[in-house]
C-alpha cells in the first residue's frame, strides 16, 4: 500500500503551526480494524490537551511499507513528523493494521519507545462480518472469497497479535479496550483511556454525545449465514480462549457465542 | 452474504462498475491459465475398483515440500490414484461460501477409486489454512489419516514470497506479507485440526528431517498409513518435484530478526502442542535472531 508514503511525504511538508513542536507520538492506536477505532480516536482528540496538526490523518500507515525489511533508523525517525503539538499537549495516531503486521511492533518500539499503545477489540465474529463489507468492494485482482475469509479470520486472531505486541512493549504500556464496553458506557471507558494517556479524565464528562458514530459502514452490509457464524464461532473458540487467559479482565459475556448473546448498539 | 449483496443491485454505480472491472480482470486471468479453485471432474473408477472416502489426506503446509513427499508416497505399490487426478484436489476451497451437505461428502469420495486392498488419498496444502476446512474434512473423511509436513516458518515465508521477476517483486506488498506470514502460524492452524481429528490420526512431519533421512521418515509415513515399508531407489529421494523456481525473497538480518521474533509465540505454542517436533532444526528458532536484538 502506498498511501502511507504519500501521507507522510505530504505531512512532512505541512507547515507546523507556530509554537508547535514535532516529537515522538505520545500514543499510538495499533488495532483493530472494523472495531470502532475512528469513533474512539475522535473522542480522544476531543480532549483539549490532544492535538493533531492540519493535514495529518487519523491513520498515518507509516509502517505499512516496511514489510520487506527495507528500513533505516533515519527513515524510521521520519515517523515523528506527523506529531506536532503545542507545548504541554499530546499527539498520536491510530492505524488499526499495525497490530496485524508482524514487522510493526519492533519498528514501533524503535520509533516511539515510550508511546502508550491503544487497542480496541471487538467480538471477532462481528469484526469479521464488518470487514467483509469492506473487502468485497476492494479493487484487487488477488481478491477471492477464500482469501478474504482467511484474511478476515487472521485479523481476528487477537491472542497471536497481542503476544507479538507484548514482545516489543511492556504490558503496562498497552491499554486494551473492548468495543462493546465502550458502546455500553462510553464515558467510563473514555475516562479510563484519558487516565491511561496521562490526561485529566474529567474531560470525558463534559463531552456532548460521545455515542456519536463515525465511519459507520455506508455500503450494503455483508451478512453471515447461521452456518458461517457457527463455523467462525468454532474456529475462533481456541483463539478467544487464549485471549481470555492473556487478558483475564476481558468480559466474554459481551462477545456473542462466548458468553451469552448480547446485542450491542449499532453496527460500525 | 445476501443475494442482494452479491448481485449488487443495492450498490452505488461506481462500486458496481468497479466490481464489473474486477470480474473482467478475473476472467482475463482465467484465460491466462490460472486454475479456479475446486477439483475437476471426478474420475471414472476402473472396473473392479472401489470408491470410498480417502485413506489419507495431506492438509499442509504450503511451500514445505509436500509435492515431493506426496510423490514419494505414491511410489508405494499399494497407493493408487485414478488417471489424471492431481496431487491437490482443492475440494473444500469454495465451501466458505457454500453450505456443506452429505451429498458433498459423497462427492468427495468419488475422487478416490482404488483396487481392493489399495489405498488412495490427496494432499492439498491449503486445507490447514482454511479455517472452515478441518471440520468439513472430518465429515467427508472421518477415518482418514491426516498428514502435515512442516518446515522452518522463516524458510516457508521466503518461498511463499517468491516472485518470478522484478516486476512481480514490485507488486508484492503488505497483503502478501501478511498472508505469507499467517500461513506459517502452525500452532494456530493445528489447534483447529486437533479440534476435528484425534492426535493419533494426524502425522506431523518435518521437512528438514525428511531431507536428512528420507528413507526413515518415509518408512514412518508408510507405517502411519498402515502399509509395509518399501525401499525406494535413493535417487528417487533427490528428484525435485515442483520446486520453487521463482526467486525467493531476500531476507536481510533485520527482517530475519523481525520474523523470528514474530513467530516465537506461535512456535512456543507448537512446542507444547506437538512435543515430538525438533524445533532446533529450524534456524528461525535460534537465539541469534531473538527479540532482544531490537530492544
Amino acid at each position: 500500500m502506498t498511501t502511507g508514503r504519500k501521507a507522510i511525504d505530504r505531512d512532512g511538508a505541512t507547515a507546523v503551526p507556530a509554537g508547535w513542536q514535532v516529537r515522538v507520538p505520545d500514543f499510538v492506536g495499533v488495532g483493530t480494524a472494523r472495531s470502532g477505532t475512528t469513533w474512539w480516536d475522535e473522542l480522544i482528540h476531543a480532549h483539549p490537551d490532544v492535538h493533531r496538526a492540519p493535514g495529518v490523518p487519523k491513520e498515518v500507515h507509516f509502517f505499512d511499507r516496511f514489510w520487506d525489511g527495507s528500513w533505516t533508523d533515519a527513515e524510521i525517525e521520519r515517523y515523528h513528523a506527523s506529531f506536532a503539538r503545542p507545548a504541554g499537549g499530546l499527539a498520536g495516531e491510530w492505524t488499526p493494521g499495525y497490530m496485524v503486521d508482524f514487522w510493526v511492533p519492533p519498528l514501533l518500539r524503535r520509533a516511539a519507545p515510550e508511546a502508550r499503545l491503544l487497542l480496541l477489540l471487538r467480538d471477532p465474529i462481528e469484526r469479521f462480518r464488518s470487514g467483509l463489507t469492506l473487502t468485497e468492494n476492494r479493487l484487487t485482482l488477488s481478491w477471492t472469497p477464500r482469501a478474504a475469509a482467511n484474511g478476515g479470520f487472521q485479523r481476528g486472531c487477537y491472542a497471536d497479535q497481542l503476544e507479538r505486541l507484548w514482545q516489543a512493549f511492556p504490558r503496562e504500556q498497552v491499554l486494551v479496550l473492548q468495543y462493546e464496553r465502550c458502546v455500553l458506557d462510553p464515558r467510563a471507558e473514555l475516562r479510563r483511556t484519558f487516565t491511561f494517556l496521562g490526561l485529566d479524565p474529567a474531560a470525558a464528562d463534559g463531552l456532548t454525545a460521545p455515542e456519536r458514530r463515525i465511519n459507520a459502514t455506508r455500503v450494503t452490509k455483508a451478512a453471515l449465514s447461521e452456518e458461517q457464524r457457527d463455523r467462525l464461532a468454532r474456529a475462533f473458540a481456541p483463539e478467544v480462549e487464549r485471549l481470555s487467559r492473556l487478558l483475564p479482565e476481558l468480559d466474554l459475556s459481551l462477545w456473542g457465542p462466548y458468553g451469552g448473546r448480547v446485542v450491542v448498539g449499532g453496527e460500525p | 452474504m445476501t443475494t442482494a449483496h452479491r448481485s449488487g443491485r443495492n450498490l452505488p454505480l461506481t462500486v458496481r462498475a468497479r466490481q464489473g472491472a474486477i470480474r473482467l480482470l478475473r476472467a482475463a486471468r482465467k484465460v491466462r491459465g490460472h486454475r479456479p479453485p475446486g477439483p475437476g471432474q471426478s474420475p471414472q473408477a476402473p472396473s473392479g475398483w472401489v470408491v470410498a472416502p480417502p485413506d489419507f489426506v495431506g492438509i499442509g503446509a504450503q511451500k514445505a515440500g509436500t509435492s515431493w513427499w506426496s510423490a514419494l508416497i505414491h511410489e508405494h505399490p499399494d497407493v493408487h490414484r485414478a488417471g489424471g487426478q492431481p496431487k491437490e484436489l482443492h475440494f473444500f476451497d469454495g465451501y466458505w461460501e457454500r453450505p456443506f451437505t452429505d451429498a458433498d461428502a459423497e462427492r468427495y469420495a468419488r475422487y478416490f477409486p482404488r483396487p481392493p486392498g489399495g489405498i488412495a488419498g490427496e494432499w492439498t496444502p491449503g486445507y490447514m489454512i482454511d479455517f472452515w476446512t478441518p471440520e468439513l474434512l472430518r465429515r467427508a473423511a472421518p477415518e482418514a489419516r491426516i498428514l502435515v509436513l512442516l518446515r522452518d516458518p522463516l524458510e516457508r515465508y521466503r518461498s511463499g514470497m517468491a516472485h518470478t521477476d522484478d516486476m512481480d517483486r514490485r507488486h508484492l506488498g503488505r497483503q502478501d506479507a501478511m498472508g505469507a506470514f499467517g500461513r506459517g502460524l502452525y500452532a494456530q492452524q493445528l489447534r483447529r485440526v486437533f479440534a476435528a481429528f484425534g492426535r493419533e490420526q494426524v502425522l506431523i512431519l518435518q521437512y528438514e528431517r525428511c531431507r536428512a533421512d528420507p528413507q526413515g521418515e518415509l518408512a514412518r509415513t508408510f507405517r502411519f498409513l498402515g502399509m509395509g515399508d518399501v525401499r525406494l531407489d535413493p535417487d528417487r529421494f533427490d528428484r525435485p518435484v515442483n520446486p520453487t523456481t521463482a526467486r525467493k525473497l531476500e531476507v536481510g538480518p533485520e527482517l530475519r530478526a523481525a520474523l523470528s521474533a514474530a513467530y516465537a509465540p506461535d512456535l512456543a505454542q507448537l512446542a507444547t502442542l506437538v512435543p515430538e517436533l525438533d524445533l532446533d532444526l529450524w534456524p528461525c528458532t535460534r537465539g541469534d535472531s531473538s527479540a532482544e536484538s531490537y530492544h
